[in-house]
C-alpha cells in the first residue's frame, strides 16, 4: 500500500498552489476597481458580499442554472444572490475569502488568461457560457476547481428553491418547515 | 474548569460508544461536541437547512486541491445522524491485512454483536427495497455479478428517503437515540458547541482539553479520548504537536472517493424515495489485494436536488435538460477501497486535507466507472452519464471500454468522499489497545484508527472498534 503521496503529485500540488496564488493575488490587483456595479431598484444591500459581488454572481447564476426551454423558470440571478448572501454569512471566514477571490478571479479572469478587458459580468451571455466553458474544462487545476465552487454556489441557490421542484419532477419535503 | 475521569471528544460512532461504556462503568465522563444538538423537530427535510446545521462547511468541504468534496459530519450524533444507516463488517481479509493483535475478525465478532443487538441491526426488508436499488440488483443478476441486500440500523422508518438530510421520524438506530442518552443516564455529561481547540500534556501525560464555547475558553481536566473523526482528531492531535514516534500521525489518510454515474431509464425511478441504499455489487471488490484493478464497492447513490445538480456534470441549458430527467435517473457510485494515503494538517484552526489518488487508485476508479456504467445498461438504462469535465453521455454499451482511456486528473471526473479514514493508526499512532503511543492518559476511538481503507460502510466497525477500545481504557482508567 502506498504510504504518501507520490512526489509527481506533490510537484503537481505545489504548482498548483503557486500558480493558484499568483492568479488570486492579480486578480486582486484587478479587483480593486469597483466601480460600474449596481444593484436592482429595491434590493436590499447585502450583508457579507458586496454590491460588485453581488452583480457578479448574479451574472453567474443566470449561465449556470440557464433554463433549457420556456416552461422552466428562469433564474433570478439577484434574487438567489440575495439568498446566498445570507448563506455564505454561515460560512467560515477562510472559504468566504476564497469566495471572493474567485468572484474577482472570475469577473477579470478573461484580463488574465485572453488579455481582454470585458468583465464577466459585462459580457453577453454567449461569451459568459464560453468563459465558464473553458474554466470548466481548463487544463489549469486552479480554475476547474474554481468552476466547481462557484457551480455549487449557484446550483445551491437555485435548487434550493421549492419553485424549481416541479419542473424536476420532485416532491420536496414530506414535512412541512416547523 | 470542569474535572472529570474522561473527556470524549466527538460524539458520533466512536464517541457515543465510550462515552456509554465508560459511564456505565462509572467514570465521570465529559463530552466535547464542537457542533450542535439538532433535535428531530429540526429535521425540515431541506437541504438548505440541514447542509449547514449537519455538515462542515455546509456540505462543500473539499481536499486542499478542491479534487474531491469530503463530506463531513458536525452536531451532535456526528455522521451517525446523516449516514445512511449501512451496517456491514470488515472483511476479514482487510482485518487479517492489519495483521495486529486483537482484531481480526474473529476477535472483533464479539463486539461487533453488541452493537448489532444495541442498534437493532437488521436486513433490510425485501419490500423496502426502492426502484434505484432494484436496478442496481437487475443490473447484478442480468451480468451474473455478485451482489447482496445490506443491513440497517432503523426501527420505525417510513421510507421518506431523506435520510443524509438526518431523520424526522427519529428512526436512526444510532449514536444519539441510543448511546448518548444511556451515557447520560449513567451520569455523562455533554457539551454541545465547544471545540476542542488544544491537548493539555504534562510531564509525557494528557491530563485534558482546551475548548472554546461561543468565543469564552473552557478547559476540561481529564483523560482523554479523541473521537472526532479522521479529520478532526488528526487535526486537534497535530495542533496540540503530540509525540509521533510513527510519523503516520495525520499522514495516512483514506477517503473512499467515489465517481457517480448516472443512468437515463425510460420508466420513473423515483431514487429520491425510500430508502436510499439497501443492495451492494461487491463484483469488482477484491478485499483479499490480489487483484489491483477490482476496488471498487458499488451502491446506489440518491441526493435530493441541491446535492444530485452537483453530482451531474456540466452547466446551463444542457445540465438543466439532464435534471429535468430526475425522475427517471437511477444514480450508482463506485467508491474506491483506497490505497492512496493523504493527510491532514492545520491550517489555522482548519484543516487542510491533501490528497491525491496514486496511479494504481486512478486505474483501479476507471474500471469502477466501467462496472457502473455496464451494471445501468443492464438495467435498461437508456443512455449513462459521466461526470467529466467534459461531460460524457454513453448511448450503449459498447462504448463502456472508453472509460478505461480517460486521463484522470483533478476534478475529472468529479470525485466525492463520505468516509475519511486512517490518519491516526492502530499499530503505528496507537497501540492495539487504542492507546496513543509516547503519551499517556490518551486514547483514540473513532474510524481514525483502521490502517487500510475498509472497502466498505465504516460505521459498524467503528461503533465495534470503539467498543473494544472502551473496554481497555476503563480497564486503564479504573485501575488508576
Amino acid at each position: 500500500m502506498a504510504e504518501g503521496p507520490s512526489s509527481q503529485s506533490r510537484r503537481r500540488l505545489l504548482r498548483v498552489g503557486l500558480l493558484g496564488s499568483a492568479l488570486l493575488a492579480g486578480a486582486a490587483v484587478l479587483g480593486r476597481n469597483g466601480s460600474g456595479y449596481v444593484l436592482p431598484t429595491g434590493m436590499r444591500a447585502p450583508t457579507v458580499l458586496s454590491t460588485r459581488e453581488v452583480v457578479i454572481l448574479a451574472a453567474l447564476i443566470e449561465r449556470v442554472c440557464a433554463v433549457d426551454g420556456p416552461d422552466a423558470p428562469s433564474p433570478d440571478g439577484y434574487a438567489i444572490a440575495g439568498w446566498l448572501d445570507g448563506y455564505v454569512a454561515g460560512l467560515d471566514a477562510q472559504v468566504r475569502r476564497d469566495l471572493s477571490a474567485l468572484f474577482t478571479l472570475l469577473e477579470h479572469g478573461s484580463a488574465l488568461f485572453r488579455l481582454r478587458a470585458t468583465r464577466f459580468s459585462h459580457m453577453s451571455a454567449d461569451e459568459q457560457d464560453r468563459t465558464l466553458a473553458d474554466w470548466c474544462d481548463s487544463r489549469l487545476d486552479v480554475r476547474r476547481q474554481g468552476f466547481q465552487a462557484l457551480r455549487a454556489l449557484a446550483f445551491f441557490g437555485y435548487y434550493r428553491d421549492d419553485r424549481t421542484f416541479a419542473q424536476l419532477g420532485y416532491p420536496g419535503p414530506m414535512v412541512a418547515r416547523r | 474548569m470542569i474535572e472529570a475521569d474522561l473527556c470524549v471528544v466527538g460524539s458520533g460512532a466512536g464517541g457515543g460508544m465510550v462515552a456509554r461504556e465508560a459511564a456505565r462503568a462509572g467514570l465521570r465522563v465529559v463530552v466535547l461536541e464542537e457542533g450542535p444538538a439538532v433535535p428531530t423537530a429540526d429535521m425540515t427535510q431541506r437541504e438548505d437547512d440541514m447542509l449547514p446545521k449537519l455538515f462542515f462547511d455546509g456540505g462543500g468541504r473539499t481536499t486542499a486541491d478542491g479534487a474531491i468534496n469530503v463530506l463531513s459530519g458536525r452536531g451532535l450524533g456526528g455522521s451517525t445522524v446523516h449516514n445512511t444507516n449501512l451496517c456491514k463488517r470488515a472483511p476479514a481479509d482487510v482485518l487479517s491485512s492489519w495483521n495486529l493483535d486483537g482484531w481480526t475478525a474473529r476477535d472483533l465478532a464479539p463486539h461487533y454483536e453488541v452493537v448489532e443487538r444495541d442498534l437493532l441491526v437488521t436486513r433490510i426488508d425485501e419490500s423496502r427495497i426502492n426502484r434505484n436499488n432494484a436496478l442496481l440488483r437487475l443490473g447484478c443478476e442480468r451480468l451474473g455479478w455478485r451482489g447482496a441486500v445490506l443491513s440497517h440500523n432503523r426501527k420505525g422508518c417510513v421510507g421518506s428517503g431523506f435520510c443524509e438530510l438526518g431523520c424526522s421520524f427519529d428512526a436512526k438506530q444510532n449514536a444519539v437515540k441510543v448511546l448518548l442518552p444511556d451515557a447520560v443516564s449513567h451520569g455523562a455529561r455533554i457539551y454541545t458547541e465547544h471545540r476542542a481547540e488544544q491537548l493539555l500534556v504534562e510531564r509525557g501525560r494528557v491530563v485534558g482539553v482546551r475548548a472554546v464555547h461561543r468565543g469564552q475558553s473552557v478547559e476540561v481536566r481529564a483523560s482523554v479520548c479523541l473521537s472526532g473523526s479522521a479529520i478532526g482528531s488528526a487535526l486537534l492531535a497535530r495542533r496540540s504537536k503530540l509525540p509521533d514516534p510513527s510519523r503516520k500521525m495525520g499522514r495516512t489518510l483514506r477517503l473512499h472517493p467515489g465517481v457517480a454515474l448516472a443512468g437515463v431509464f425510460p420508466e420513473p425511478v423515483e431514487a429520491f424515495s425510500g430508502i436510499p441504499q439497501s443492495y451492494e455489487c461487491t463484483e469488482l471488490l477484491d478485499t483479499s489485494g490480489r487483484d489491483p484493478d477490482r476496488r471498487a464497492w458499488i451502491v446506489p447513490v440518491f441526493a435530493h436536488p441541491v446535492g444530485l445538480a452537483s453530482m451531474l456534470p456540466g452547466f446551463g441549458a444542457a445540465h438543466m435538460r439532464m435534471m429535468r430527467l430526475y425522475p427517471r435517473l437511477a444514480v450508482f457510485v463506485a467508491m474506491l477501497h483506497d490505497e492512496s494515503a493523504g493527510s491532514v494538517e492545520a491550517d489555522g484552526d482548519r484543516p487542510k486535507i491533501h490528497y491525491a489518488l496514486s496511479s494504481g487508485d486512478q486505474r483501479a476508479l476507471q474500471h469502477g466507472m466501467r462496472g457502473v456504467a455496464r451494471l445501468l445498461f443492464a438495467a435498461g438504462a437508456e443512455r449513462v452519464v459521466v461526470p467529466f469535465s467534459r461531460p460524457l453521455e454513453l448511448s450503449s454499451v459498447a462504448e463502456v471500454d472508453a472509460l478505461l482511456d480517460h486521463r484522470y486528473r483533478p476534478l475529472d471526473p468529479l470525485l466525492t468522499a463520505v468516509h475519511p479514514m486512517g490518519t491516526l493508526p492502530l499499530g503505528a499512532v496507537v497501540d492495539e489497545r487504542g492507546a496513543w503511543r509516547g503519551l499517556d492518559g490518551l486514547w483514540v476511538a473513532d474510524s481514525s484508527l483502521f490502517p487500510t481503507s475498509l472497502g466498505g460502510p465504516p460505521q459498524l466497525t467503528v461503533y465495534a472498534a470503539a467498543h473494544k477500545i472502551a473496554a481497555h481504557l476503563v480497564e486503564t482508567l479504573g485501575h488508576a
